[in-house]
């Protein structure tokens, strides 16, 4: 009994001194009279918890009033963090992912920075397109700045080449595309033109193919929601008709992870992504760029030109509990501009919204991938449709659409049924949204 | 045929080959995992199938071991779940002793509440457990995620034990009384041997549950540096990519202290999973 009892005061003892640690920490952070900042990202792996760890002892090194706490989470910490806004124990900055942001805004969780980037070195190095997206995010309709900027995912179709060619196919428009997809098929090979997203994620990328297809310019026109728009019913008609012909069964329920090991074992010729997948084609194809490229969704039969998402989700917000709002900003306009963004970017696979970091930096031009994304992104023929990314519950439309998506792969439910519904779907949110608004 | 031979044929057909079959359902993701954690990153996406792989490395041990920081990772594992198990064991000892053997008020209703609080999920509670850490000054402490652990296993294994003390005769308890032992010591030099089976059940599945919990250290702490293994197996999973040899590798690390608790436990965890089940 008594080594139970000597036992049980030793473990109460290591406990202890494990809580009473963190008191001390938080102590000696305050007696020293530095200013503490904490920033959280999501999302992270051990390379880009370096990166962000180098950065921010950089900034340290050159600002010895500030103590900078790191904290690198693991997958999207959307959920952790509306728990921690909620309880007031968010991080000074945070490095959003997106499409929460206007949950936080509507719940106050954050302040707008609008007046900040005014008086700030960042106004003139982000892309004035760039800084006009995020006011038109606004959910209050102000045209505000709740996150600063770091860089646009830039959707593309992965191909073979290698096959493309070998059938006299292009990839630049549609119709080309649709007619190389079945030359480049031969099921006795394992070998398919095409592989589809039939599960987790396959509505979303089915949409940005809809209107890069249509070339419709907004999800909503005139209050009136375009989603089943005739030229959209035709793409999914045509599109889908390929599952299980030029595609591999499985297809139906392929997330990104089998999206990738279709391509990247070289089973299907094209997929369609962002360029954050380049490094795992270069690895998956030795470097080998006959085997693999990317190229801009194609030019749709309506419009001729390239129309795509603008979709610049990733960004910094601050807190509405921190207490020194203006030395977080600053370091916000650190971590996006410069050697911070550039690397941020490159790790997240975004093209940055750095002027002088998309003017100057060797890896923008180094790899093919976004040297054609920036070239395509400042050219004429390009086109950015208005996708309501703010648009309150449209993520859990585009989760519960799944299963029907995959009801048209098999032909049980068709285009038109499939698009009225989602039109629907979306078009109720919108006069939600703007009944509260009145 | 003789009888003997029919009936070892039976056996073997009826017995043996779906245990094995079933067998083989488990351990061979866990000799795939193995096998992978030995591989490259080239090897482990060919097309080609092979169990074992051409050259052993144990490159992405040493990777996930020091570069991906799973060493404090597993480090902080290992302090949750054993001070988790030495309180919970300890306490539903006591507890599973008062709700067997003590007649107090409310004794029913107690054990109800006890087992309401099996029936919400933890998922439920979480923000209410964020804020309440928070003014705790707990939400980043590993002596705060103890503390959980041990509240959320509490309850389930209390009953437990009770269920396992009710199957100890009381005469046993008098006997040990009239030889002049307290409460006390009757607990530890008595039914503590008697029940030895139920108490390593319960140190089993308290250990198992605390070095398995994600959500609520994922939540709670916002060190990185504190984190459990089984957020640190996450870093492992990238927005874009899996690295499939190192997650294989980290799985395989995690999966030791386990293995070798079970290892130790599993003569007593069958015997103790067994005795109470009929007991009310």
């Amino acid at each position: 009994m008594k080594k139970l009892l000597v036992l049980t005061l030793v473990v109460f003892m290591i406990a202890g001194g494990l809580f009473a640690q963190g008191g001390k920490e938080a102590e000696a952070a305050a007696s020293d009279g530095k200013i503490t900042l904490t920033v959280w990202q999501d999302n992270t792996t051990p390379d880009r918890q370096a990166h962000l760890e180098k950065t921010v002892a950089d900034y340290m090194a050159t600002h010895p009033n500030i103590d900078v706490k790191v904290t690198s989470l693991p997958n999207s910490a959307a959920d952790k963090m509306m728990v921690a806004f909620a309880a007031n124990q968010g991080p000074d900055i945070y490095f959003s992912s997106g499409p929460e942001v206007s949950d936080w805004v509507e719940a106050g969780y954050i302040i707008p920075l609008d007046e900040y980037v005014e008086k700030s070195f960042v106004k003139d190095r982000l892309l004035p397109q760039s800084i006009a997206d995020v006011k038109s995010k606004d959910i209050t309709g102000q045209d505000r700045i709740w996150f600063l900027p770091l860089g646009t995912a830039f959707y593309v179709l992965w191909v073979r080449p290698d096959w493309i060619n070998a059938v006299g196919g292009k990839s630049d428009t549609w119709d080309n595309l649709f007619d190389a997809i079945p030359k480049m098929t031969d099921k006795s090979k394992d070998q398919y033109g095409l592989a589809i997203r039939g599960g987790k994620g396959s509505v979303t990328f089915l949409e940005r193919m809809m209107y890069s297809y249509s070339g419709i310019d907004s999800v909503f026109i005139d209050g009136k929601c375009t989603i089943n728009d005739p030229k959209n019913v035709e793409f999914v008609d045509r599109y889908s008709k390929m599952y299980n012909v030029y595609t591999a069964e499985g297809d139906l329920n392929y997330g990104w992870t089998e999206l990738s090991a279709a391509f990247d074992s070289g089973s299907a010729g094209v997929i369609i992504h962002n360029l954050g997948s380049g490094d795992n084609h270069v690895k998956a194809f030795n470097n080998d760029l006959t085997k693999f490229e990317a190229v801009p969704l194609p030019v749709g039969p309506y419009t001729g030109k390239i129309t795509t998402q603008f979709q610049q989700e990733a960004g910094l917000v601050i807190s509405k509990t921190c207490k020194h709002p203006d030395e977080a900003f600053e370091l916000g306009s650190y971590l996006a501009t410069g050697a911070s963004v550039s690397g941020f970017c490159r790790m997240y696979g975004l093209v940055p919204v750095d002027k002088e970091v998309l003017a100057k930096d060797a890896w923008l031009k180094d790899l093919p991938w976004y040297d054609m994304a920036s070239k395509a992104m400042l050219s004429d023929n390009i086109v950015f449709y208005n996708y309501y990314s703010w648009l309150p519950g449209k993520n859990k439309v585009y989760q519960d659409l799944v299963p029907d998506f995959q009801q048209v792969l098999v032909g049980k439910l068709s285009a038109q049924d499939f698009l009225d519904d989602w039109a629907g779907r979306f078009q109720k949110l919108y006069d939600e949204f703007y009944a509260t608004k009145k | 045929m003789k009888q003997k031979t029919k009936n070892n044929l039976a056996r073997f057909f009826v017995l043996y080959i779906p245990l094995f079959l079933f067998m083989a359902f488990i351990v061979f993701p866990l000799l795939w995992a193995m096998s992978l954690s030995f591989r490259d990153g080239a090897s482990i996406i060919s097309k080609e199938f092979r169990f074992l792989p051409k050259s052993f490395m144990i490159d992405n041990y040493r990777y996930v071991w020091n570069t991906v920081k799973l060493s404090q990772f597993f480090k902080n594992s290992l302090i949750t779940s054993f001070g988790c198990v030495f309180f919970v064991g300890l306490m539903s000892l006591m507890n599973g002793y008062a709700l067997s053997r003590i007649d107090f008020g409310f004794k029913r209703p107690f054990m109800i509440i006890l087992l309401m609080t099996q029936m919400v999920p933890m998922v439920f509670n979480i923000s209410a457990i964020f804020i309440l850490m928070t003014k705790l000054n707990l939400n980043n402490s590993l002596f705060g995620i103890i503390l959980l652990h041990i509240a959320a296993s509490l309850p389930y294994n209390s009953l437990m034990m009770k269920s396992f003390i009710s199957g100890v005769p009381r005469e046993i308890d008098e006997a040990a009384s009239l030889d002049g032992c307290t409460q006390v010591q009757t607990l530890w030099h008595v039914i503590l041997p008697a029940v030895r089976p139920g108490f390593v059940t319960v140190i089993a599945y308290s250990f198992i549950t605390c070095w398995n919990e994600y959500l609520v250290s994922y939540t709670l702490l916002t060190d990185a540096s504190k984190f459990p293994i089984s957020v640190g197996l996450k870093y492992l999973q990238g927005e874009f990519s899996t690295d499939y040899g190192a997650l294989a590798a980290g799985c395989v690390i995690a999966l030791i202290p386990p293995v070798l608790l079970f290892a130790y436990v599993q003569r007593h965890l069958v015997e103790g999973m067994n005795a109470g089940a009929v007991k009310g």
